[in-house]
């Protein structure tokens, strides 16, 4: 950094870090604020164009922006092209050398914590020498041609909100569908059973005398229902509408019946979720005396006025993983929860950046559509459990469970929470392919469903149907509505970052952010059912920054050596790099254990009960690397790299190459998974048919003798 | 002639409930632009709270400075005396951000009262206040932002005229010289 700075008023050399000029008195122009500002947040038009503010211990994350001409790319075959533009070629300047750190070719991420491990170590190294150069961002844009910083495609916040709140609401109600279509399934399965209980019920009525009233009208309502049935059965002309008419009957007093228990589920666990989280996160409430945790409160109270939303809760997690996340059920009973190592890493423009991506996201509704996501598979699951009541253990547990929450809840809040968390998970588990077993990931202690024994036999066939139905919903939740439910979730997250910059008015802080978090450790213990919710995706870095730094220099230079040599030389020769890695990362972890211990916690938080994974909701959090690359669109000062593995400057020949092999797989196996798929559907309705049918004979057959 | 009778009643009820969607959106926005306007009110009190606090920590350690001492209490009167008198508040209000700026540049000479678990404390209390106003006049200025564009825009603005909304003035430096670069002296 610079040792003096110049007073634009008198042209005195002042001390690095002074505001007000000692000679004149005037504000010092492009002045580094160190420290907490006094001045309050400008509007943006009054914004000076400050660099960053660089907290004393932690070096300075701007990268020159290269100008737009050169976005790197990856040039698989040539070399950069800028030599019609007035700039020096790369390698030669210090401009060149930035350039350089922008781009280059970072490996796969097949090994883990690598490519996080690298980014920081890029960016750290291009920070280093931009500032050996000049003290401020714009001034080496100047020594590299005087192009103009940043990307070619700019948009406004209010632009990028608009956008993505168009296409969240579009995914939708496009999302809608499928969950409709599912909830009518899932309301056929259980509707022959509804009518048996009703029919059984009117059989019963009628031992007491001839059916009259009500009774009597349900009866012959429940008849008419079963005529096409009937004329069927004795081989007569049916009608279609007649068909129809009775298939809508039956299915609508069980649709129906789910959609209350949807609303009801929902408003029971609205506040349940909240506190079961809190528990298993382990937040503490801030310390009073402590100066940095009054400063959280204070800021999140400040970014709160500014979101417009009722002051949240603050809540502060030790340990070792920087990360935040807002937990609740709505933005008016909403908990910030911060862990006391982001306070440490982050500077407080980055920190302010991350908390208004939570306070937007809380004021957005986020909050309140989780939970009616979630909700919805919990409503699916206690109804599938409600189903299995008879021949599966954990179905009889999870009911039982839930009639208890409902009418026998008591013991302390902390109990309560305990308790309403364990039967979220039972009633999202019952919604999957393996709701029919006991979990064995589950704690000790919970009992085990007891054995049927010999009573198994009758139970085979409802078993074996149930069984199809959960295998066809988790092609269908994986295929279907998880990716949408996770591209509906991803756009909010871009939402929310959008909102951020609304807030903040100042996208540099929360890029800074999201650049530091790539090299920090973000996993928490506790939070995997939680992990929509925080501000980044959980992951550990599994490699030490210096040796990071190490291997990206000597990737590099060997991606220079390969450049130009015919592709599969490049990928063995990739192939061999990353085998060295794996044993480097080995060694380092062998050689520190504490590293090692960090990294299989990691591993293991990532492999937590994330039921989100296992209803399907794939990549919930968007990838870093885009999220820089929307910030840049609305104005962040960062680095983000293009897209990597981007074809684009491929030769003609690489690109049929690659395209050929993913559209031969791709068909393949869709083809495969086609035909799999078919015959589970096949299945699931031929077993569950052949389930109902008897079922909804024998009512029938119970109505009609309750009629005579 | 039926189904004419049909297609009139329908226009008829989606008219009236655009206008009734249209007026309950602006009436919450413009609920929302006079919450805001006085949440920017309440944070402006917080800081006539915290300045007798302030006075007290400082008036120990800065005896030599009681100039800037005094100017900040006045300024802190001359605010609240001023009330609800918008031009006359926001003069003083203006002035008192003033006396504030040359205090702390003041107090920067003096590293015993910087050090001072209570200074600090306190000064982070201001900051924090500084910023929350500052948070507060731009949430207002948002949502009155929000509230012209709902109001003027179509079909909303046919509505609009009819149920007499008229536009909220967005916050604004009325006074030139507050732009300017305050004068520290030491």
């Amino acid at each position: 950094m610079a040792a003096t700075i110049e007073c634009a008023a008198c042209g005195r050399a002042n001390r690095a870090g002074a505001r007000f000029c000692t000679g004149c008195g005037a504000a010092i122009e492009g002045a580094v604020l160190v420290g907490r500002p006094v001045t309050p947040p400008m509007p943006a038009h009054e914004r000076p164009t400050v660099p960053l503010e660089q907290p004393a211990h932690l070096p300075a994350t701007t990268a020159a922006p290269a100008p737009p001409q050169e976005r790197p790319t990856v040039p698989l075959e040539q070399p950069p092209q800028n030599a019609s533009h007035a700039v020096s070629p790369p390698g030669d300047t210090l401009a060149g050398a930035v350039l350089l750190a922008g781009q280059g070719v970072v490996p796969s991420a097949a090994v883990p914590g690598f490519d996080a491990a690298l980014r920081p170590a890029a960016v750290q190294t291009a920070a280093a020498m931009s500032t050996v150069a000049t003290p401020a961002a714009p001034a080496s844009a100047a020594v590299a041609g005087a192009a103009l910083p940043g990307p070619l495609s700019r948009e406004t916040f209010y632009a990028a909100q608009r956008r993505y709140r168009r296409r969240a609401l579009l995914l939708s109600l496009v999302c809608a569908v499928p969950v409709l279509a599912l909830a009518i399934l899932v309301a056929a399965l259980i509707s022959p059973w509804l009518y048996l209980a009703a029919a059984v019920a009117l059989r019963l009525l009628r031992l007491a005398g001839p059916l009259s009233g009500p009774a009597r009208d349900l009866a012959l309502l429940i008849d008419g229902l079963g005529l096409p049935l009937k004329e069927g059965l004795h081989s007569r002309p049916v009608q279609t509408g007649a068909v129809l008419r009775s298939a809508i009957g039956l299915l609508a007093p069980s649709i129906a019946l789910i959609v209350l228990l949807w609303l009801w589920v929902r408003v029971l666990f609205r506040h349940a979720a909240t506190g079961g989280t809190l528990l298993r996160l382990g937040a503490r409430e801030p310390k009073p005396n402590d100066l940095e945790e009054r400063q959280l409160v204070n800021v999140v109270e400040e970014i709160a006025i500014a979101a417009g939303i009722p002051s949240p809760r603050v809540l502060v997690l030790d340990g070792r993983g920087v990360n935040a996340a807002v937990i609740g059920s709505s933005h008016t009973d909403a908990t910030v929860v911060v862990s006391r190592a982001m306070l440490d890493t982050l500077s407080r423009d980055e920190l302010l950046g991350v908390l208004a991506v939570l306070a937007g996201s809380a004021g957005n509704g986020d909050l309140g559509l989780a939970n009616t996501i979630v909700s919805v598979f919990q409503t699916i699951g206690l109804v599938l459990a409600g189903r299995d009541f008879l021949f599966s253990g954990v179905a009889r547990r999870t009911v039982w469970r839930f009639l208890g929450f409902v009418f026998h809840n008591h013991g302390s809040q902390e109990q309560k929470a305990a308790r309403a968390a364990a039967l979220s998970e039972l009633m999202l588990r019952s919604a999957t392919v393996d709701g029919l077993d006991d979990d064995p990931n589950a704690p000790a202690g919970q009992s085990k469903s007891k054995d049927l024994g010999w009573l198994g036999i009758i139970t085979v066939w409802p078993y074996l149907a149930s069984a199809m139905f959960r295998m066809f919903m988790l092609f269908y939740e994986n295929g279907v509505t998880g990716p949408l439910l996770g591209w509906i979730w991803r756009t909010r997250r871009y939402l929310a970052d959008a909102t951020s910059v609304q807030l903040t008015r100042n996208p540099d802080g929360l890029a800074h952010a999201l650049v530091r978090f790539e090299s920090c450790y973000t996993a928490v213990p506790g939070g995997g059912s939680a992990s929509h919710l925080f501000v980044v995706g959980q992951h550990g870095s599994a490699v030490p920054p210096a040796a990071a730094l190490q291997l990206r220099d000597a990737w590099r230079a060997k991606a220079e050596q390969l450049k130009g040599k015919p592709l599969p030389e490049r990928l063995a020769a990739m192939r061999a790099m990353q085998a060295e890695l794996a044993q480097r990362v080995q060694a380092a972890q062998a050689a520190d254990p504490a590293l090692a211990a960090a990294s299989a916690q990691s591993k293991a938080g990532r492999g937590e009960d994330t039921f989100k994974d296992e209803l399907g909701m794939h990549g919930l959090q968007p990838p870093i690397d885009k999220r820089l690359r929307k910030l840049q669109a609305l104005g962040a000062h960062v680095d983000a790299p293009s897209k990597l593995h981007s074809l684009r400057h491929a030769s003609l020949k690489a690109r049929a190459l690659v395209f050929g092999l993913i559209g031969l797989f791709g068909v393949v196996i869709v083809g495969l998974l086609g035909v799999a798929v078919g015959l589970i559907v096949v299945m699931a309705a031929a077993f569950n048919a052949l389930l109902a049918l008897p079922v909804l004979a024998i009512a029938l057959a119970l109505v009609e003798a309750a009629l005579r | 002639m039926g189904i004419v009778l049909i297609v009139i009643a329908v226009v008829v009820v989606v008219l009236v409930l655009g206008a009734i969607a249209s007026y309950n959106g602006l009436i919450a926005r413009r609920n929302r632009v006079r919450n805001a306007w006085a949440q920017i009110d309440v944070q402006l009190k917080r800081r006539h709270d915290l300045i007798p606090n302030l006075v007290n920590a400082v008036k120990g350690y800065m005896q030599h400075e009681s100039s800037v001492i005094e100017s900040v209490s006045l300024a802190r009167e001359a605010a609240i005396a001023a009330g609800d008198n918008v031009q006359a508040r926001a003069g003083a209000e203006n002035q008192l951000t003033q006396s504030l700026r040359s205090l702390f540049a003041v107090a920067e000479a003096y590293p015993d009262l910087k050090a001072n678990q209570n200074m600090m404390a306190l000064q982070e209390e201001l900051v924090s206040t500084e910023n929350r106003v500052g948070f507060a006049r731009q949430f207002y200025n948002d949502s009155v932002m929000e509230y012209n564009t709902s109001r003027e825009s179509f079909p909303r603005n046919v509505f609009a005229g009819m149920f007499g909304f008229q536009d909220a003035q967005p916050f604004q430096l009325d006074d030139p010289s507050d732009r300017a670069v305050p004068q520290v002296t030491f």
